[in-house]
């Protein structure tokens, strides 16, 4: 993005992941409503409590926090704006924002570009705006940020589920800050770093985003569903330079002219070109692809809870000898070996197992296992493999 | 491979957990018994493991972190 003298601006989103304070705009009574939704999670995940600026003109008091009637009401300066109101009115909050000092606004309200040609001008009209007085915009159509210090989205979010993790993910999608995320900490047991449901992207984009996680310590793994590449260039070329040190994973929609149009009217994005074209660009910067949701839950959790691999040396530790026929047929499709086990691995083996079964990789360990039970054969088949130098992974 | 039946096998899924410390990448896939599996699927994830209902997905996925990882040393 490029500020009103022309200079490049740097993706500085502290405002969004570290506020000073915040003032919800739309703030709701109504326990069903998003705007409650989101005082509720600011509320209780923000530690500055006497920091939340709820802003409702007919409320004066909602989850125990004095509500003011306006922005300019508000007693000091802001550093961050969430908003949920209609979208014709924020281009006049935006100058309410900046006499505010507010850096940061996240807009959580639909109805801009994905809505038709009115919702598009606003959405222009609000994109000039934020560069003019030099705030950051963030959405809108989208459902704000989770981070282990603070939730804007208006999803209920419980204790239990709440898990610090070295996933940070950036979604297109509420269903990326809502849905995505819940499996990942109930379901994969995975955590997040950062969550972040850009949406329309009228200002910070999936760029933005990658470049805070790469200068990010404790993200560890980046996973972004995208619908469009707003600066493919400088994605690729960013993309590059992060995984050089952390994966990226990608689930691109809109590979079909069908799932185009539906993105079209989903977050107004328009098409990445040649989806092979597009694949092959991301291969080249070492981007992994997931195809659907379930293949993206399954890679970001792995490369979340594993070690990487020293090389591609396999070995399949099996109940059954099918097992380890279909499971050494599937690696043939792979680039994945599986190295027979030196004479000194197999000697060490053979001490868990009858004389007359003598282990091979496939591992078919049903004898093993009736010997020394399940538990006990586990505990002292792995440890032998991972200790031989002769294998790199196991399943 | 584990096969969750109720009558052939006892198993504790955090005897995995112990496996952590040999910085392999380890997948489990279980077949058999839903309920069974779903416990122990459960149990795995918990204890910071990856379980995948079948091989493929377990196979499919060591092969990206090989070849991630191959590719970041260059």
């Amino acid at each position: 993005m490029i500020d009103r003298r022309g200079n490049p601006m740097q993706p500085d989103l502290s405002c969004f992941f570290h506020p000073e304070s915040i003032a919800i705009i739309g703030v709701s009574r109504n326990s069903s409503k998003a705007g409650y939704g989101i005082l509720k999670n600011v509320l209780w995940t923000f530690s500055r409590t006497e920091q939340i600026f709820p802003i409702n003109p007919k409320a004066k008091e909602i989850l125990g926090l004095k509500v003011y009637h306006s922005l300019m009401e508000v007693p000091e300066n802001i550093n961050l704006v969430i908003c949920f109101v209609a979208p014709k009115s924020i281009p006049s909050l935006l100058k309410e924002c900046h006499q505010k000092g507010v850096k940061g606004i996240i807009i959580e309200s639909a109805g801009f570009a994905e809505a038709g040609k009115e919702g598009k001008a606003i959405q222009e009209e609000i994109g000039k705006l934020g560069k003019q007085l030099n705030i950051r915009i963030w959405g809108g159509n989208c459902m704000g940020t989770v981070t282990d210090e603070l939730i804007t989205t208006f999803e209920p979010i419980t204790a239990d589920m709440r898990r610090k993790g070295v996933v940070s993910i950036v979604g297109q999608s509420g269903y990326f800050s809502g849905a995505v995320i819940l499996q990942l900490f109930t379901e994969r047991y995975t955590g997040i770093r950062k969550a972040a449901s850009i949406g329309n992207r009228i200002d910070i984009d999936e760029c933005d985003l990658l470049q805070d996680f790469l200068k990010d310590e404790e993200t560890k793994v980046a996973a972004f569903y995208l619908e469009g590449l707003k600066r493919p260039r400088k994605f690729l070329k960013l993309a590059k330079e992060f995984t050089q040190s952390k994966p990226l994973i990608c689930l691109l929609g809109g590979q079909s002219e069908v799932g185009r149009s539906a993105a079209l009217s989903h977050t107004s994005s328009t098409a990445h070109g040649s989806p092979q074209l597009l694949s092959d660009l991301l291969k080249q910067s070492k981007i992994i692809q997931a195809t659907e949701f379930g293949d993206f839950f399954n890679i970001v959790e792995a490369f979340a809870k594993l070690p990487l691999p020293n090389g591609n040396r396999l070995a399949i530790v099996t109940i059954t000898g099918a097992g380890g026929v279909i499971g050494a047929d599937i690696a043939a499709k792979y680039n994945i070996k599986i190295p027979e086990f030196s004479e000194s691995t197999t000697q060490k083996l053979q001490k868990l197992f009858p004389e007359w079964m003598p282990p091979k990789n496939p591992v078919d360990s049903w004898s093993a296992f009736e010997i020394h039970g399940l538990d006990e054969a586990l505990r002292r088949i792995i440890p032998i493999l991972c200790e031989s130098n002769e294998i790199d992974m196991i399943c | 491979m584990i096969a969750a039946m109720q009558v052939a096998i006892t198993f504790d899924p955090t005897v995995l957990h112990d496996m952590q410390k040999y910085r392999k990448p380890i997948i489990t896939y279980i077949v058999g018994d839903n309920s069974i599996k779903s416990r122990w699927t459960s149990q795995i994830r918990s204890n910071g493991g990856v379980v995948y209902d079948d091989i493929n997905t377990a196979v499919k996925i060591l092969d990206l972190m090989a070849s991630y990882s191959s590719t970041r040393e260059t």
